[in-house]
């Protein structure tokens, strides 16, 4: 096979894809795919740009328009990617059949990021400047998106819509955030440790990179805040796989709540220690991010009793959540794995169908105007993007985990919080 | 501070069983046929993932894919001895791209047919040992235990049987060993088949600590690397002494500094020795 031969195999595999659910059997093909893909990747950088003819813009081609998506299919982050997937070829479902945008047909571009910050910024360059999408929705770690926001949304002026929830620091005119920044999350999940679980002390564990560490500022800042005593910190290496010596400290610093923002393999590798350890039950742990696709990995007995806040779970009971799930399992098989990543791409996806509708065309300056103050009724709620901050309102649930890995228990619905994010973005730099 | 300070030792312990453990199968590919089996990893993969497939095919919960675990590896390494690693035994750059390409398509098949979604294994021994207010998880000594018996094996096998007389007469001269009868070609396939099957028995071991996924060889892959390379090729002293020497000092220092510092000490104490004494602690001067 030729280069180009590769380049269309791809195409071809990642046209299934868009068409169909991610059955086994196509992401198998997909992957295989990738493979591939990569030995052709690296052929193509090393020959410069490819010569190969595509439609002109998003805009181009007569009735069709391309909207462009990263995820992590491989890498640590794998196992996060296929809600986002089938919950993104469910809202194109949808748009395209409802006749599409501006009377276009909307093609889903799907690349894989690999949870790595390079791979994820030749792809974003590859989305922009070579397949010339509308727009991105992508779906990658901290570290990526911040690579991603500078040198692919803002250096190409490219609208990009992130649906992962993240420490909060980017702050762009082509960058908009729909899920939950610790404002929406730690800051009002605390107070409520404190008054429902009386918790009077805190300590933090988290992965040694911008989330984690970001994230355990912002409970340190939120204990300091409502009086309550931090305890201490640990930041842990990405592939820690003895974490003896940690478990060992937080121990003997026995606090009430133990605040977790430990990414990919480490948490669960964490989580078997801690519990091997024999500490469940004797410090609560609290997440900003423990869902549906965390507890089938630990075994039943040590599954419950964890709290969570989130913006979306499987168990929300609302009509427009029906209605998604209703969508979702028709598109991806009855009982497919969803979770709020999923939730959080349909909703980016309908925002910008949304936005395209309302500025008529999609021309980014006059799309990125329209997302300003957008407002759209998904799963979790009204979800609305701030002009100022380009970061949405969101829902804020504390739910606690059962034996049943897809039954979290909503004990605690916050409502729609809007957006606060930890370093202001002024109104000049989003313009 | 007596419980500190046994719990810090127990930690410094059973993390050097563990990589003695997971380093054994590496250090006998690697000291014996030469061969430096990037793909070494994968296998501690597969061994965790045989467990993980026994036990949801409804036999007993752990024990079954404990015993399957080497046996599955084994096999897996012979296929790949058998297949291409017997025509790279004396170009060793070939073989370490060999194996680092076999390590790729063992993780993105295991991902292809089994799925990227972490898996967990049913711990089989569960609890704490318990002593005068003194606590530390069963299962941690049972792998400080298990290690120590996984050794005195090895060392029994290469020391006093038929077998470690003919990998013995292999590795000083090959030729004179095939004059005398030795099936040098079998030895080999025997060497690199053990390597493989105590990765497996390491991978089943660990299943239940850690999260299983087809990336967790990768989390092992560097520091098993460090604790062979530390110690010295070719000597079961070696991975003891090197795994031991890595163990306890990680441990150690992370009682006391944050995690990235006590592995960043480490590395650099590795450098050290390697630019001091590149034939290891324990190994012997060419």
């Amino acid at each position: 096979m030729n280069r180009y031969q590769k380049d269309s195999r791809i195409q071809e595999l990642t046209d299934q894809l868009q068409r169909g659910q991610l059955s086994r059997r196509n992401f198998l093909k997909i992957a295989g795919g990738f493979i591939g893909a990569a030995a052709a990747s690296s052929a193509l950088a090393a020959c410069g740009q490819p010569a190969t003819a595509t439609t002109p813009a998003g805009e181009g081609g007569a009735d069709r328009v391309r909207l462009g998506m990263m995820t992590t299919l491989s890498g640590i982050g794998s196992i996060h990617a296929p809600p986002t997937i089938n919950a993104a070829n469910l809202a194109l479902d949808e748009i395209n059949a409802a006749g599409g945008l501006l009377g276009k047909q909307v093609d889903l571009l799907i690349e894989d990021n690999h949870t790595d910050v390079d791979i994820a910024v030749q792809k974003g360059l590859k989305l922009v400047q070579e397949k010339k999408v509308a727009a991105f929705i992508d779906f990658g770690f901290s570290n990526s998106r911040f690579a991603v926001a500078e040198k692919v949304a803002l250096a190409n002026k490219t609208v990009m819509l992130s649906p992962i929830f993240y420490e909060g620091g980017i702050c762009n005119r082509y960058f908009f955030n729909i899920s939950a920044l610790p404002n929406q999350g730690i800051n009002p999940f605390m107070p409520w440790l404190m008054k429902e679980k009386a918790a009077k002390s805190f300590y933090g564990i988290g992965s040694a990179y911008a989330w984690g560490i970001g994230s355990i500022d912002a409970v340190e800042k939120a204990a300091a805040a409502n009086g309550v005593k931090f305890l201490g910190r640990e930041e842990a290496p990405f592939g820690m796989t003895d974490w003896s010596a940690i478990i060992q400290r937080l121990e003997a610093a026995a606090p009430d709540v133990c605040f977790v923002f430990v990414a990919g393999n480490d948490l669960v590798t964490f989580l078997k220690q801690f519990f091997d350890f024999g500490l469940n039950g004797k410090v609560q742990l609290a997440f900003t991010y423990f869902q549906e696709e965390v507890t089938p990995t630990i075994a039943p007995e040590f599954r419950a009793g964890h709290l969570s806040t989130n913006t979306w779970f499987l168990s929300y009971d609302s009509l427009e959540s029906k209605k998604f799930l209703e969508g979702y399992y028709r598109v991806a098989g009855q009982g497919t794995l969803v979770t709020m990543f999923g939730e959080g791409t349909y909703d980016a996806i309908w925002m910008w169908a949304k936005a395209v509708e309302k500025a008529g065309t999609f021309e980014t300056e006059k799309v990125v105007d329209a997302l300003e103050g957008l407002a759209f009724k998904g799963p979790q709620g009204e979800v609305t993007i701030d002009p100022k901050t380009h970061h949405a309102t969101v829902r804020c649930l504390i739910a606690e985990s059962t034996e049943d890995s897809n039954n979290f228990k909503i004990l605690a619905d916050l409502g729609m919080i809007p957006p606060d994010p930890p370093q202001a973005c002024d109104a000049n730099s989003v313009r | 501070m007596l419980n500190f300070v046994l719990t810090s030792v127990l930690n410094g312990v059973s993390l050097a069983a563990v990589l003695i453990l997971i380093s054994l199968g590496l250090a006998i590919i690697f000291g014996l046929r030469g061969v430096i089996n990037l793909a070494h990893g994968e296998f501690f993969m597969l061994g965790a993932y045989t467990v993980w497939v026994t036990e949801n095919a409804g036999l007993p919960p752990f024990w079954a894919g404990f015993v399957l675990a080497p046996l599955v590896t084994a096999l897996a390494g012979w296929i790949i001895e058998r297949s291409f690693i017997q025509f790279l035994y004396r170009r060793p750059i070939e073989t370490l791209l060999g194996t680092w390409g076999v390590s790729i398509v063992l993780r993105e098949l295991v991902r292809i047919v089994i799925g990227p979604e972490h898996h967990y294994a049913t711990q089989p021994i569960t609890g704490q040992f318990e002593l005068l207010g003194f606590s530390y998880p069963l299962y941690r000594i049972a792998i400080i235990l298990f290690t120590a018996a996984v050794v005195a094996l090895m060392v029994y096998l290469f020391a006093h049987t038929d077998f470690g007389l003919r990998v013995k007469a292999t590795i000083s001269d090959r030729g004179m060993a095939e004059a005398v009868g030795i099936n040098t070609s079998r030895v080999d396939q025997m060497v690199f088949v053990l390597g493989a099957g105590l990765a497996g028995l390491a991978g089943a071991v660990m299943s239940p600590v850690v999260a299983i996924n087809p990336n967790m060889g990768l989390d092992y892959f560097a520091r098993t690397f460090l604790v062979v390379i530390i110690g010295g090729i070719g000597s079961m002293l070696g991975v003891l002494g090197g795994g031991s020497l890595i163990g306890m000092l990680e441990a150690g220092l992370s009682a006391f500094l944050k995690p990235i510092v006590a592995q960043v000490i480490v590395l650099v104490m590795a450098i050290l020795v390697i630019r001091l004494r590149p034939q290891g602690i324990f190994g012997k001067a060419k």
